[in-house]
């Protein structure tokens, strides 16, 4: 491939669909202010990554997008159809980022040499500098991220067993006495109140299935 | 607070601008453009986001959810476009994509998505979802004609209906071949922007041209008068989907397709060329739109209701026009009259089709209510002035941007005042720095000016139909025709040929969005700013509090107008 052949405008795209990937990611860490606020520095260096790559299409004299450039935005900067990303959990949307920075180094450093001039290769170099930083600490982060889950999971199956168990005894002694008392009162007392006490099915209860589905 | 109300949802999407519209049995409704949330401006895919968005905002559970409604029926579409002649294999390819990408498969996706049955889809026509749309924002209109021109739907480029209160009736039907939306699209095309998209942008660009190929327009191009009009095939391809709307014969007369960077220089030659094809077909097509409506009108009641619908009547200059010519009619168009607003016209359908109501609304706030910032205090900290307003005024005055985020989201593509960048027009720098440095936009276009209803010290030389549109859409008006604000301001923000779309808002009208106690105080005090969407570089404007903090910093500003206090970006 010639100098000639480097589509600035495509790759400005490319980064400006990462922006966006990016920022729908800083949507899903809304329980971590702090992490939230890194990511979207990150879309906002996407976003200057972009008009850098403009910059440098203007620079080489290229034309204009053609055609539509919503399309060629889903197209280039990879957001597919809308219905594959809503669905996506913090693990998936961040290793799909970490993902897409190692990729681009890849493409920053076969850009460098072919473009050698200086204009050219100052720019890429301000775009490397912050890639590298971006895959590292997302690198470090999905390490993290992977532990931290794994943990979560433990703790959530360990706490689930025990509030089950706190759940079925507090149940269990409530209902009892309550109809222990009843029974009192009207002089019986039946053998399979105990037996009979089940938690609440929340699988087929209707308003938590739906609340399910949206997320 | 969830409520076992029941809702219906009307969902546009798969050409440009996806939308959603959630509708209650009592008739409320709300509505959101997916690009909001996708962050991708005109974003034409299933609108999941806004929906969900809506759903969760709103506390409606999936249950609550009686049917959904596409905003047309997606095999008429796909059948009644690119068939009637032998094309391209690459279009028969990009046809056969498009039964798996476009809306054709709205079932399956409504189905896993809001978890309905096949019994809850449902499918409104393409037009009538046009009209009903408007229909949303008109209240007490009796009977009425409604005339849709847009691109393409159905087999169709437009449609005329009469209707009163409660029924309708269609008329009328465009053929493909009249289709002004997609003659303004390849006209966008052809000067150098993206058609379906930046038309605004060339509409700006007429002002700067001179209608001189008028007369070769109306004899060879825009064949016949009235409502029997035809479109010359020569000069347009609206067939072929794989090619440029506009054909060889078209280059051969009005010059080669244009880059825009040609409009950096808007004084040059070739910049000239273009905006003189631009203005011609702008001048023909305002032409043979008012001839349509005369001949709708011509035995009408003086006082007949004229609703207008569809992407072309998002064309300000050209509803201008109409009004202007029928100052005794009550015309009325919606704020979002494009494909977006046709969600509203399916979630009104399917409300109709269950006999539920419908209120007509009569102010374009039709958006959830705008997020606090007060529970983001990671992204913005909140500075206690004494004087909030004095300090917007300082601002203002001193040539800044002011950035404002409060209120319910307009559903329309104009921001009102709630997710707004206001610059003072006293001096000619705040609004080159608001249009340039801020915003990243190009030079050429123009800013519409806010007032005031209230302080317009002698009533704009307006009709009353113009005095409500420039609520939503703005009112072309030459800057000799207002009184009230300095001459100095004026001259700031007129466009080349000395007009300007004026936004007029009163107070009750700021304080039923919600906007920011600061922005009612300084427009009461009749101080004319300059209006334009809080967003930069042509992406969509904000919606969430992250968009906000992202677009700020993009822009450069220190802070935001929101929740009544003053909030600076961390």
């Amino acid at each position: 491939m010639g100098k000639t052949s480097t589509d600035w405008r495509n790759l400005s795209l490319v980064e400006r669909g990462s922006a966006i990937e990016v920022l729908e990611a800083a949507f899903l860490f809304s329980d971590n202010p702090r992490m939230q606020r890194i990511i979207l520095e990150h879309a906002i260096e996407e976003y200057r990554h972009a008009d850098i790559f403009q910059e440098l299409a203007t620079h080489h004299e290229q034309p204009n997008l053609r055609g539509n450039e919503t399309r060629a935005l889903i197209s280039a900067g990879g957001l597919g159809d809308i219905s594959e990303s809503w669905t996506r959990g913090k693990v998936e949307a961040t290793f799909r980022i970490e993902i897409g920075e190692q990729r681009a180094l890849e493409a920053l450093n076969e850009l460098a040499v072919k473009h050698s001039d200086e204009f050219t290769s100052s720019r890429l170099e301000l775009i490397k500098l912050d890639e590298i930083g971006h895959a590292d600490g997302l690198t470090r982060f999905n390490q993290k991220l992977i532990f931290t889950q794994q943990l979560r999971r433990l703790w959530i199956r360990f706490s689930f067993g025990l509030s089950d168990r706190r759940r079925a005894l507090a149940n269990t002694k409530v209902v009892s006495s309550l109809t222990r008392l009843f029974f009192r009162l009207i002089g019986r007392m039946p053998l399979h109140t105990v037996s009979d006490i089940r938690p609440v099915d929340v699988e087929k209860s209707d308003v938590l299935s739906a609340s399910k589905s949206i997320i | 607070m969830r409520t076992d109300k029941k809702y219906v949802l009307g969902i546009s999407y798969g050409h440009h601008e996806s939308a959603v519209c959630l509708t209650t049995e009592d008739g409320q409704w709300i509505s959101l453009r997916e690009e909001c949330l996708s962050r991708v401006k005109g974003d034409y895919r299933f609108p999941v986001k806004s929906a969900l968005y809506l759903i969760r905002s709103q506390g409606v559970g999936l249950s609550q959810i009686m049917g959904v409604c596409l905003h047309e029926k997606p095999l008429r579409t796909w059948l009644g476009h690119g068939f009637t002649q032998r094309l391209s294999p690459d279009h028969y390819r990009l046809k056969a994509q498009h039964l798996r990408s476009g809306n054709l498969s709205f079932e399956t996706q409504a189905k896993s998505i809001f978890k309905v049955e096949t019994k809850q889809v449902h499918y409104a026509n393409h037009y009538v979802s046009h009209y009903l749309n408007a229909k949303a924002f008109s209240k007490s209109i009796g009977r009425h004609f409604c005339l849709v021109l847009d691109g393409y739907g159905e087999g169709a480029s437009g449609a005329l209906f009469s209707g009163d209160e409660i029924s309708w009736r269609e008329l009328w039907r465009f053929k493909v071949n009249q289709s002004f939306g997609l003659l303004y699209a390849a006209l966008t095309d052809w000067a150098g922007y993206n058609g379906n998209a930046d038309e605004h942008k060339v509409m700006a660009l007429a002002a700067y041209g001179k209608p001189i190929h008028r007369d070769f327009i109306r004899k060879h191009v825009i064949c016949g008068s009235g409502a029997a009009f035809e479109v010359n095939k020569h000069y347009f391809n609206y067939d072929d989907v794989t090619l440029a709307g506009y054909t060889t014969a078209f280059c051969e007369v009005f010059g080669e397709q244009n880059d825009r960077s040609i409009y950096s220089d808007i004084s040059s030659s070739m910049s000239k060329i273009a905006a003189d094809v631009i203005a011609s077909f702008q001048a023909v097509i305002e032409e043979c739109v008012s001839e349509i409506i005369e001949e709708i009108l011509i035995d009408a009641r003086p006082d007949t209701t004229l609703l207008l619908s569809g992407g072309l009547f998002l064309n300000v200059k050209l509803v201008s026009r109409i009004t202007r010519a029928n100052p005794k009619n009550r015309i009325i168009v919606p704020p979002s009259p494009g494909d977006a607003g046709s969600a509203i016209g399916a979630a009104h359908f399917l409300s109709a089709k269950f006999g539920w109501p419908f209120q007509p609304r009569a102010d374009a706030f039709c958006g959830p209510k705008l997020e606090p910032l007060s529970d983001y205090p990671h992204l913005f900290e909140c500075v206690q002035l004494q004087d909030s307003t004095a300090y917007m005024y300082d601002q203002l005055s001193s040539g800044n941007a002011v950035a404002v985020y409060q209120g319910f989201a307009e559903c329309g593509p104009r921001s009102l005042g709630v997710r707004s960048l206001f610059a003072g027009l006293e001096t000619a720098e705040s609004v080159r720095n608001l249009n340039e440095l801020t915003k990243k936009r190009e030079r050429f276009r123009p800013i519409a000016p806010m007032l005031s209803e209230e302080t317009l010290a002698a009533p704009v030389a307006v009709n009353g139909s113009d005095m409500m549109l420039s609520r939503w859409m703005g009112t072309l008006v030459h800057c000799d025709q207002i009184v009230g604000p300095s001459s100095s301001a004026l001259g700031n923000i007129r466009h080349i040929d000395g007009s300007m779309r004026m936004q007029i808002t009163s107070g009750r009208e700021m304080k039923t969005a919600g906007t920011h106690i600061s922005l009612r105080s300084i427009v009461d005090s009749g101080m004319t700013l300059g209006n334009t969407s809080l967003n930069i570089a042509g992406d969509p404007t904000v919606f969430t509090p992250l968009d906000l903090y992202t677009n700020l910093r993009r822009m450069g500003l220190g802070g935001v107008f929101a929740d009544d206090v003053y909030y600076t970006v961390k």
